[in-house]
């Protein structure tokens, strides 16, 4: 049976972007070449906030001499500003099987996490691309800005249908293949890649984009409330295992499920990445603002 | 403790292949339930690493192994109905009382319930028993299938009869080893003799268990039914006698169909009935009551007795006093021939091997009555009963002593020859009185119905009666018979009899204790007296049910599957 869609009213309504309204994406630094927006920039230019001094040489602009300084001190130094620039901002979303087959789906959680992750961004003039992968990667909105661009993702989001199993290090080759500016990549998923954690971060590991990850997770997930003798299916492969669930297996179960969620956070850490679980259950906003810890969250 | 359904060793067996079964059972392919969920990725890990630690591939849940044979084991050691030994040293005894105290109402089928529920409580293997009707009969000896019992009391009806009870207390107490015990319970109403425990060893006990029924009730019985020698003296007629207990109710009496009018006197116990003088002509005497507490007790018929006047013959010697007295009684016919008791002096030969009453000379070695005859028991208690018999009690020997100037005795001499009697001939003459005493005629009376060994009167014929050998065999209506084997013998229940000489009689009960005696003093529920066997039933039980929460618990929390 087919997973249905995530219909545009879960994903977005008035209170949920009024919740969203103090929060801000701030980038330690972007890389020159985009267009004017409110991220700084590597550069020294134009801007308006004071970032530094540097002393005078031949064809400086004379509006930029601190004469103050030069009164004190009698020497030219140069006031030198902060070039304000844009950060992309590209979500990647799991829309694998196992984002869409239980009740309520993963992808409702992450669906509206990448929205408000995107009104966020937009509302910051940043350019949001939103790419949905589960066994490859594809292109669903291309990175545009436009703070009246919320609801026309959101209509976008909805579209978007289950397919596959997950595969994130061919889907994350196809986005590196893509060549975008650099950026801040959002990956949406649970991480359950039947490849394994270590081909996750591997692959996580070989982009050059600032990186945040957003983990989707169940209660269940680390402790399982199944009993008996099971035959468990992959929701995406078709793949069984047979189980007979003792409080041995699930000692050891949890183990493995411990092992999992340490790997992806010494990851995190030794990248240099944001890692945030969500629960699929709760409400994504309050967990989102655990994120931006005063209302900022330095990607 | 011991096993009721089977024994040791298919117990042993069934719980072998039980577990053989739960074994295999856990060996077989598991079933199982398809679910589906988000990723496999963690359940492979921790499945691949349980199969690597696992001895025996398929046999993955031993504690679930064990708890489910322990239940099964549990289930299958109920199934044989496991019993307590109880104390070793004691021997039970549950005797069902079937006697006519019983035939009241529900009370037989109450006790015999009591009794199959407590026979299910006690160690088969030393627990007897005992139906006690109109003679203890063994329904279920120690160790015998307790399944045996409710059919054999299904057989069995409780009997117008005395109570057995002490005699089949006596006779299981009779077989119990020394080192051993008897605790016997009694569940009826049947009457004791309170000094009948005496006899018992002292740690024997005995105990009524039952609950006395809610009413005594006391419907009319007839309790006193005989006949005796007439009081006015006559050999050919009798005195009939009747007594009626309990509540007032009509009494017809009849004989050979013909009404009988019977004088009545209110008693302390009752209502008593005489009939005097009636003709001894062979002929049935019946009573019937409209209404009494059990049947039996509500008819008697005896057979009077045929009297024909005795015939003795006197030989010109005997002295006149006698000639006389003899010849006023109505039951002597004084003839030449054909005698069967003669009268002569001592040393004639009239009459000779006839048993005779001889006139003899006094001498030192003569007693003033001497007897003699083949005797049936102790001589002591021969002459005792000759000295009543002969009517000798009346007679006043202190002064015939004086007279005589020496002592008057009664002598029994064992003759197996016949009978016959020597009286002193000078106990006739003038210088004693004897001869015109009251206690002369009376005398002579007897002495030639004992010497003609005219049979006694039985005053009447109850159950537990003494019944004399030479009326034996006793045939009852369903042709069984009662024989003494040559000696007296008790009359075990009423009901209607014919004996050995064709004559129908029908014996009441004819004893108030039956009845009566069993009053609410006697009965005492002593929980003591119970012996205190421990049934593991409920324990097993309940073991069971814990192991089954137990399981259910530890399946709720993933530890077993």
């Amino acid at each position: 049976m087919a997973a249905p869609r995530i219909p545009v009213e879960e994903l977005c309504d008035a209170r949920f972007l009024a919740a969203l309204e103090r929060l801000r994406i701030v980038a330690r630094r972007v890389a020159p070449r985009g267009r004017f927006a409110e991220q700084r920039s590597r550069d020294r230019g134009s801007g308006l906030e004071f970032k530094d001094h540097r002393a005078y040489t031949s064809g400086d602009d004379l509006r930029t001499v601190d004469w103050n300084v030069y009164r004190r001190l009698g020497r030219m130094f140069l006031r030198l500003f902060e070039e304000l620039e844009d950060l992309p901002l590209y979500l990647l979303v799991d829309v694998s099987q196992s984002a869409y087959f239980e009740d309520p789906p993963r992808a409702r959680a992450g669906l509206r996490a990448a929205l408000a992750l995107a009104a966020i961004s937009l509302s910051q003039h940043d350019p949001v691309g939103v790419y949905p992968f589960s066994d490859d990667l594809r292109v669903l909105v291309r990175p545009a800005s436009g703070k009246s661009r919320v609801l026309g993702l959101a209509q976008r989001m909805a579209e978007i249908e289950p397919a596959g199993s997950t595969d994130l290090a061919r889907s994350l080759a196809t986005f590196s293949a893509l060549r975008q500016r650099e950026g801040l990549v959002v990956v949406v998923s649970d991480f359950f890649d039947p490849a394994g954690l270590e081909a996750v971060t591997e692959a996580l590991g070989k982009l050059r984009h600032r990186l945040l990850l957003l983990r989707l997770k169940r209660a269940e997930d680390a402790e399982p409330t199944l009993q008996g003798d099971l035959r468990l299916v992959d929701c995406e492969s078709g793949m069984g295992e047979d189980v007979s669930i003792s409080s041995s297996v699930l000692t050891r179960y949890r183990a493995a499920y411990a092992r999992f969620e340490e790997g992806l956070a010494s990851f995190a850490l030794a990248r240099g990445a944001g890692l945030l679980t969500l629960d699929a259950d709760a409400e994504v906003v309050p967990q989102l603002e655990r994120l931006f810890a005063g209302g900022t969250w330095t990607a | 403790m011991n096993l009721s359904s089977f024994g040791p060793a298919l117990f042993a067996t069934g719980l072998g292949v039980l577990a053989g079964a739960l074994f295999l059972l856990q060996r077989l392919r598991v079933r199982h339930r398809e679910v589906r969920v988000p990723t496999v990725l963690f359940w492979r890990e921790a499945v691949e690493e349980s199969r690597a630690r696992v001895f025996v591939r398929r046999f993955r849940h031993p504690w679930a192994y064990a708890l489910a044979l322990a239940v099964a084991g549990l289930l299958w050691l109920a199934a044989a109905l496991p019993r307590s030994d109880g104390d070793p040293g004691i021997e039970h005894l549950l005797v069902l009382d079937g006697s006519a105290a019983m035939l009241r109402g529900e009370r037989f089928a109450e006790a015999a319930l009591a009794v199959q529920q407590r026979a299910s409580e006690l160690p088969r293997a030393s627990t007897r028993v005992v139906f006690a009707g109109s003679r203890p009969l063994t329904l279920l000896a120690p160790g015998e299938e307790l399944a045996l019992l409710r059919r054999r009391l299904e057989a069995v009806t409780p009997e117008a009869a005395p109570s057995t009870l002490a005699d089949a207390v006596r006779a299981a107490a009779a077989v119990v080893a020394p080192e051993k015990r008897l605790v016997a319970e009694l569940h009826g109403d049947g009457a004791l003799d309170p000094e009948w425990k005496q006899a018992l060893p002292a740690d024997f006990l005995v105990q009524r268990v039952s609950s006395p029924p809610e009413t005594l009730d006391l419907a009319a019985s007839i309790t006193a039914f005989g006949i005796s020698e007439s009081a006015s003296g006559r050999w050919d007629a009798v005195d009939l006698y009747l007594r009626v207990e309990g509540a007032r109710s009509a009494l017809s009496m009849e004989l050979d169909g013909t009404p009988l009018l019977a004088e009545q006197a209110a008693s302390a116990v009752g209502v008593e009935y005489r009939v005097r003088d009636v003709a001894a002509r062979g002929e049935t005497w019946s009573a019937r009551l409209g209404d009494a507490a059990v049947s039996s007790d509500a008819s008697v018929s005896r057979v009077l007795p045929a009297r024909a006047p005795l015939r003795v013959a006197l030989s010109p010697r005997v002295p006149s006093s006698a000639r006389a007295a003899l010849a006023a009684d109505s039951g002597v016919a004084l003839v030449e021939e054909s005698a069967e008791v003669v009268l002569r002096a001592s040393g004639e030969e009239f009459g000779l091997g006839l048993p005779a009453l001889e006139f003899v000379e006094p001498s030192e070695e003569q007693a003033a009555f001497t007897v003699r005859g083949p005797s049936s028991s102790g001589a002591e208690d021969e002459v005792l009963a000759l000295f009543e018999r002969l009517g000798l009690r009346e007679v006043d020997a202190v002064t015939l002593a004086m007279v005589a100037d020496r002592p008057i005795e009664l002598r029994f001499v064992e003759d197996g020859a016949g009978r016959s009697l020597e009286v002193w001939d000078s106990l006739f003459s003038a210088d004693f009185d004897f001869a015109q005493t009251r206690a002369f005629p009376l005398f002579l009376a007897a002495a030639v119905r004992w010497l003609a060994a005219a049979p006694e009167l039985r005053s009447d014929l109850a159950a537990g009666a003494w019944i004399p050998a030479e009326d034996a065999p006793l045939r009852a209506a369903d042709s069984s018979f009662l024989d003494g084997a040559g000696a007296a013998f008790r009359l075990p229940r009423a009901g209607e009899w014919t004996d050995a000489h064709g004559r129908l009689v029908t014996a009441a009960l004819l004893d108030p204790a039956l009845l009566a005696a069993a009053s609410s003093a006697s009965y005492r529920d002593d929980a003591s007296a119970r012996s205190s066997v421990t049934d593991p039933m409920p324990w097993i039980a309940l073991l069971a049910l814990g192991l089954l929460v137990s399981e259910w618990i530890l399946f709720r929390r993933g530890r077993i599957p």
